[in-house]
């Protein structure tokens, strides 16, 4: 009963409005009814299949179990190896869900979290680096920055530490080499340079003792994001899935025991992930730039809420829509780059079924068993559909100025 | 009226509906892989690619031939040397090891087709480059052994010490155009002067590769001052479409009734996509695929078959490539240890446990021979009469039982070691992307489920998983359990897949830290007894002699199974009905192409006549 | 403003350093070398003889001693040599692949803005009307296909399936590009018509394939985008002084709502230039994207560098271009 009184009631007409006008949109009200049949396929995925997806017949004429045609016993026919195809899709939905839901979570999550900070604190530098030795007014206010003043000196000389000792590495042997006598020309480069960078960081320690430095996270976000644009992804696959393979290399031996046979799916949400979270990053960037100026900000900031309760209690719920659309959006298309790497070979390993990988393999037989691709194909085609109205139908019913 | 004809004609081949075959007698091979350079390159020294060997055949006719019985031909010197007709000596140098000595004369008035004679200075020029120092040459190992002594004009001698059997198969050396290169290589010569190849590699290296690569562009051969000495040259390149080569008139060797009655223009058609390559077949615009075409499943799709009865033939030619499972048997991995592997019984369980008949059967129809050895049944050197290990699960279970695995709570085997409970877990690694291994790698690995064997399938693109810090480095565990690929062997068989030790050259083939990876033995497979066999078979020039040698050593590898042997792949080629000596065996001209015999290929419309049955030397799907 | 471009593009020196460095190191980190092919090739070369060979081609050298070589040289404009190709990477990419992606990717990117604007135009006007359900379902459908799904079912039904059933259907070609060249025509072996009928019929299949996603996306944005402008105040006010309905979506509407479009599609031009590896794979066209991913597989290094390096700084500057854009457009946009 009391329960029942809690929620403030403002909120609860507006997200009731939202779900009345969501509801008027049919097509987004069965692409949202695909969904949920989505899920409840993966979920169930062991009581639906009529097979275990990675069956194969054994003994007898094995020829005669393959690439069977769409039939009473299996539905959708058998694949390559005389797997039912209809049971494969079922499960194979568990791998294109998870990393449909899982890269438009995260991505959601960092891009907000990172969009929110450079919207809200553009065009106001934060105190970034204050050294000790530095007179400032407020030096030590708030805890939080005293703490991270502290932090900051310990990062900026072990860097300048690291910087150092990484020249000195690269550089040894030459040096080694040039005060052995031997003076060619990359020796004695390596040396000036060595030279030059270390006289550059003796600078830096020096300036570290009295620097201040101000960071505008908002430029900083977005060279990062510009930075990360001109990122390769090919190269970026291929080196992960060495990487992610070597024994010798810790995030390759986590990633194997949490994910087990399917720890590619690692590889590709980790992928998908760094790239996800620019597009929402900059489209939250710009709502929190519009809402900061809007009176309420104003007004929660007089009242004397603290900087991280204007943003995340004020300014991202303003921002929920179209967030919210732009996950729904980003579940489909992280759909579709999965099947896609799949296509490159950078898919996710058999004998886990996806529909990625289901529809690569049937391109193989695109002339011998045409059907093949169908299925998978289709499936894809259905489920990035359904996200793709779901978000649009949001959309309109999130949208405060569309009709009702 | 002419220039209305050149129109159509051109605008037909553009469409890929042009008259290919008879009617005007050309001949148009679809490919699916575009030769980088042509001609100009060599030595390989820019790309070894097999499309590029195989169109040159079309045009430069290696001075000894090879045909498709493995036979050697004299095409450009007056005859094979044997030692009957004195030409060929072996010499004893000591220490059992032979040099072997060379007479040839070349064919009197043969000519380049731009009309310059051809003499020994062409072979003495290709000789000259690929002698020159730092030259990075593919196989360094032939240059070390080789010498060429010229006599005059149409007399030379070609010696190797130390000498292999296999250096009497084929052309002992080449030849490539002085009269046009000579000049540029002259200045490349005297700018390489100052160099030192050890400290100035990589600038040597450049001067070089700017040496081929200016004779060997599309752009360079399309001027047409490139000239052949095979029966065709090129007369258009048109990069990513189409490659044309015509007649060459100067060519020495006349096929029966006269080169007119043969083809006339030989086209390449370039199309990457196999699938897309399939549909050109369909569409009836290509009259044979070469080496580099359609996939073995793509060659026996309904779509291909249902529609080439009394249009086309499909043969697939039993070929050398043998594909296998190797194994890591290095104790100092955890796994390999566990679970035995280094253990020939475990190796041979699970080669009884893999129902290789069956999916040869299933799969390629019985195209694909099942595999008992690493050595190709089409290969001389051969031994059938090898221990065998059938489809036998029981069997495999009997000898896991005697390991001592017993079935854990979850069907999956299991034994103690020490204290500690270890599952027959076995890690899988194959190419990723290649449809034909996922598909087996996954058929096995049901088929070891069966016996209580749990397969983890570890798969990754081919530039990862064929890395030097990958494939080679199975003594640091980077792979575990089983490694499914393929290698391509050539006639010249030597052994040194399963060597550990060549004792020819001393060199050691399990590439371990200490050799610097080195080595194709990447299993770590070690038997003294084999390495002695095929060591001395290598230099042994009595046939029978090295026969029994080799068949000694097979039957050690088949004893102890260092590697899975799964099957050999045969090559799908479709052929147009009325196309006759466009045949491929395994190991023709070398490397197994269609194409050695070019000269001799032709319509039977045309007038051609039939020297080779291509039915001789492949099976067929009808 | 022009302090603002100024600095901007100050920044985008480091940004690119930083980016071919982050390139650089990837492709470095690339499992394998160029040596790994050799190897495979020649079972009877040496570790002596391997050791060479690395020299020759300077793998013996440190990354960062290779980096600021091929950095030294690139600012000359040398990108090295295609291991693979024998020629300047430059002139591969540059001659023998950025010609061929302009063409594929241009045109579609060209006629998917053709269709896409008018009809997302059509659809924001007729806004919930029955067409505007059908372009949208439509958008949806294009937008929701898989490109190499779409590709192989287009090849499968324009050059197997209709052909084989329909006799005098034309089979359209598989793949590649036509055997004829501009040089064709110069020397009068062939007409002009012809020429560009042979090119037209070997491109309608991969630009029908990479235009049907851009196609949605695009209808989509510009529907939203003039939906967006038809909301504002200004347009109502022109409807207010009654303005015919015609001047006030062509003259005021359709110009504000243009900008978003410019903006993206200039934010795509790196993206096009890059390639499409997939539709390229599919239709055997010799395009950037193929390139990239042919020479990684063929560790190619110089080339992936040379193509890598291109499409970053492309990427650095159309991001700048917009972001100026933005602001010529925009007057509410200010930057100093």
């Amino acid at each position: 009963m009391l329960s029942a009184a809690r929620p403030a009631p403002k909120s609860q007409s507006a997200w009731a409005l939202a779900w009345r006008r969501f509801r008027k949109h049919r097509l987004a009200m069965s692409a949202l009814v695909v969904v949920i049949l989505l899920v409840l396929m993966a979920f169930l995925a062991p009581l639906l299949a009529p097979y275990d997806p990675t069956a194969q017949p054994t003994g007898g004429d094995l020829a005669s179990f393959y690439f069977q045609g769409p039939s009473r016993a299996h539905w959708l026919g058998t694949d390559d190896l005389g797997r039912d195809v209809l049971s494969r899709i079922i499960y194979g939905s568990r791998i294109s869900l998870l990393v449909g839901f899982t890269v438009a979570l995260s991505a959601v999550v960092l891009g907000t979290i990172l969009g929110t900070l450079a919207g809200y604190f553009s065009g106001r530098p934060l105190r970034f680096y204050l050294g000790p030795l530095a007179f400032a007014y407020e030096g030590w206010h708030p805890p939080l920055f005293a703490l991270w003043r502290v932090i900051s000196w310990v990062l900026f000389y072990a860097f300048l530490y690291f910087v150092a000792r990484l020249s000195w590495i690269l550089a040894s042997d030459a040096v080694r080499a040039a005060l052995g006598g031997s003076w060619t020309l990359s020796n004695a480069f390596s040396s000036l340079a060595l030279l030059l960078v270390w006289a550059l960081v003796a600078l830096a320690a020096v300036w570290g003792l009295w620097g201040r430095l101000q960071l505008d996270l908002d430029i900083a976000i977005s060279r990062l994001i510009d930075f990360m644009l001109t990122i390769p992804t090919l190269p970026l696959l291929l080196v992960l899935s060495a990487l992610l393979r070597d024994p010798g290399v810790a995030v390759g031996r986590w990633a194997e025991a949490l994910f087990g046979s399917a720890a590619s799916v690692f590889i590709i949400i980790t992928i998908l992930v760094a790239f996800g979270w620019i597009t929402i990053a900059r489209l939250v960037r710009g709502v929190i730039l519009s809402l900061r100026e809007q009176e309420f900000t104003t007004a929660a900031q007089a009242l004397g809420a603290s900087e991280a309760r204007v943003m995340f209690r004020h300014l991202v719920p303003n921002a929920i829509a179209p967030i919210i659309v732009q996950a729904t959006l980003e579940v489909g298309n992280a759909i579709l780059v999965e099947a896609a790497l799949s296509f490159l070979g950078f898919g996710i390993q058999p004998p886990v079924a996806t529909w990625g990988n289901m529809l690569t393999n049937a391109q193989e037989y695109i002339f011998s068993a045409p059907w093949l691709a169908l299925a998978p194909g289709f499936m894809i085609f259905l489920t990035v559909l359904a996200f793709n109205y779901l978000g649009d139908g949001l959309r309109d019913a999130l949208d405060p100025r569309s009709r009702l | 009226m002419r220039h209305l004809n050149k129109l159509a004609a051109l605008w037909l081949i553009g469409a890929g509906l042009a008259f290919a075959g008879p009617q005007d007698n050309s001949l148009v091979v679809g490919t699916s892989q575009e030769p980088r350079v042509l001609m100009g390159d060599f030595l390989d020294v820019i790309s070894n690619q097999a499309i590029k060997s195989e169109i040159q055949q079309y045009l430069f006719t290696p001075l000894i031939g090879f045909d498709a019985n493995s036979q050697n031909t004299a095409n450009l010197v007056t005859e094979v040397p044997t030692p009957a007709n004195r030409r060929l000596r072996a010499i004893d140098i000591g220490g059992g090891k032979k040099r072997l000595e060379m007479d040839l004369t070349l064919k009197p008035g043969l000519k380049w087709s731009d009309g310059n004679e051809f003499t020994t200075d062409d072979i003495a020029f290709y000789y000259e480059v690929g002698k020159a120092k730092g030259m990075p040459v593919l196989n360094p190992d032939y240059w070390q052994r080789v010498r060429l002594t010229v006599k005059d004009k149409q007399n030379f001698t070609v010696t190797f010490e130390p000498a292999y059997y296999y250096d009497t198969y084929g052309s002992p050396i080449s030849y490539a155009p002085a009269h046009l290169m000579r000049e540029e290589w002259n200045k490349v010569k005297a700018a390489a002067a100052g160099l030192d190849p050890d400290k100035d590699a990589q600038r040597l290296n450049e001067l070089y590769r700017g040496f081929f690569n200016k004779f060997s562009t599309p752009q360079f051969l399309n001027s047409g001052k490139y000239p052949s000495m095979g029966p065709f040259r090129i007369s258009r390149w048109v990069p990513n479409s189409t490659l044309e080569m015509v007649r060459n008139p100067n060519f020495p060797i006349i096929p029966a009734g006269g080169a007119d009655k043969y083809v006339q223009k030989v086209v390449y058609r370039f199309i990457q996509n196999t699938n897309s390559l399939l549909v050109a077949i369909l569409g009836g615009s290509i009259d044979a695929t070469s080496s580099v075409a359609l996939t073995f499943d793509q060659g026996r799709s309904r779509q291909l078959t249902s529609r080439t009865p009394g249009r086309f033939d499909i043969w697939f030619v039993p070929g050398a490539i043998w594909e296998h499972i190797d194994i890591n048997k290095f104790t100092n991995c955890q796994q390999v240890a566990d679970l035995q592997l280094n253990d020939v019984r475990t190796r041979q369980a699970l080669l009884y446990a893999m129902n290789r008949e069956g999916l040869v059967k299933a799969f390629f129809d019985g195209l694909q021979p099942v595999a008992n050895t690493w050595i190709a049944p089409v290969n001389p050197l051969s031994n059938q009469k090898v221990q065998t290990y059938p489809y036998d699960p029981n069997r495999a279970k009997q000898l896991l039982a005697e390991l001592g695995w017993r079935p854990g709570p979850d069907g999956i085997l299991q034994r103690t070691v020490g204290n500690r409970t270890v599952r027959f877990e076995l890690e899988f690694v194959t190419t990723a992307g290649n449809a034909v291994r996922e598909r087996t790698q996954q058929f096995f690995a049901e088929n070891l489920k069966q016996v209580g064997i749990a397969v983890k399938i570890n798969n990754a693109p081919s530039s990862v998983v064929f890395a030097d810090d990958f494939i080679q480095r199975a003594s640091e565990c980077k792979w575990t359990g089983m490694f499914e690929f393929a290698w391509v062997s050539s006639l010249s068989e030597d052994g040194s897949l399963f060597q550990y030790r060549n004792l020819n050259t001393g060199a050691i083939f399990v590439p371990t830290k200490d050799n610097n990876y080195q080595g194709q033995n990447i299993g770590g497979w070690r038997n003294d007894q084999f390495d002695r066999l095929t060591s001395q078979g290598t230099i042994e020039f009595d046939e029978a002699e090295r026969k029994d040698l080799f068949a000694q050593a097979q039957e050690i590898w088949a004893r102890e199974v260092p590697a899975l042997p799964l099957y050999f792949r045969s090559n799908p080629y479709v052929v147009r009905k009325g196309l006759v000596n466009y045949v491929a065996s395994a190991y023709s001209g070398g490397f197994g192409y269609p194409g050695w015999n070019a000269w001799e290929i032709g319509w039977e419309s045309r007038g051609a006549q039939k020297r080779w049955d291509q039915a001789k030397y492949a099976l067929s799907t009808r | 403003m022009f302090a603002y471009t100024v600095r901007r593009l100050l920044q985008m020196v480091p940004l690119l350093f930083a980016a071919s460095v982050v390139i650089y190191t990837l492709l470095a980190l690339q499992p394998g070398d160029p040596l790994d092919q050799l190897r495979q090739a020649n079972p009877r070369i040496t570790a002596e003889q391997l050791e060479a060979l690395k020299r020759a081609y300077g793998l013996d050298q440190p990354i960062y001693v290779r980096y600021f070589k091929w950095l030294g040289r690139a600012v000359q404009g040398d990108l090295g040599l295609s291991r693979d190709y024998g020629i300047s990477a430059a002139q591969f990419i540059f001659q023998q692949r950025l010609p061929y992606t302009l063409l594929l990717s241009g045109l579609a990117l060209l006629i998917s803005l053709a269709v896409a604007i008018p009809v997302g135009i059509f659809s924001a006007v007729r806004q919930y009307s029955t067409a505007d359900y059908a372009i949208t379902t439509l958008a949806f459908m294009g937008y929701s296909m898989p490109v190499f799904f779409l590709g192989i079912l287009l090849l499968f039904l324009f050059a197997v399936w209709i052909p084989d059933h329909l006799p005098f259907f034309p089979r359209f070609p598989t793949g590649g590009v036509p055997g004829l060249l501009w040089s064709d025509v110069r020397s009068g072996n062939v007409g002009f018509l012809a020429f560009i009928g042979q090119w037209a019929w070997h491109l309608a299949l991969p630009v029908l394939a990479l235009s049907v996603i851009q196609i949605a996306t695009y209808t989509r944005f510009m529907r939203a985008s003039l939906l967006e402008v038809l909301n504002q105040d200004f347009v109502r006010t022109a409807r207010a002084k009654g303005l015919s309905e015609r001047l006030v979506l062509y003259k005021h509407a359709l110009r504000n709502a243009l900008i978003p479009i410019v903006t993206l599609v200039g934010l795509a031009i790196p993206g096009v230039l890059g390639g499409a590896v997939i539709t390229e794979t599919i239709f055997s066209w010799p395009g950037m994207g193929r390139a990239i991913f042919d020479s990684l597989v063929a560790k190619d290094y110089n080339v992936a560098m040379a193509a890598l390096a291109f499409l970053a700084f492309l990427t650095a500057l159309f991001n700048l271009i917009a972001d100026l854009m933005y602001a010529v457009v925009d007057p509410r946009i200010r930057y100093t």
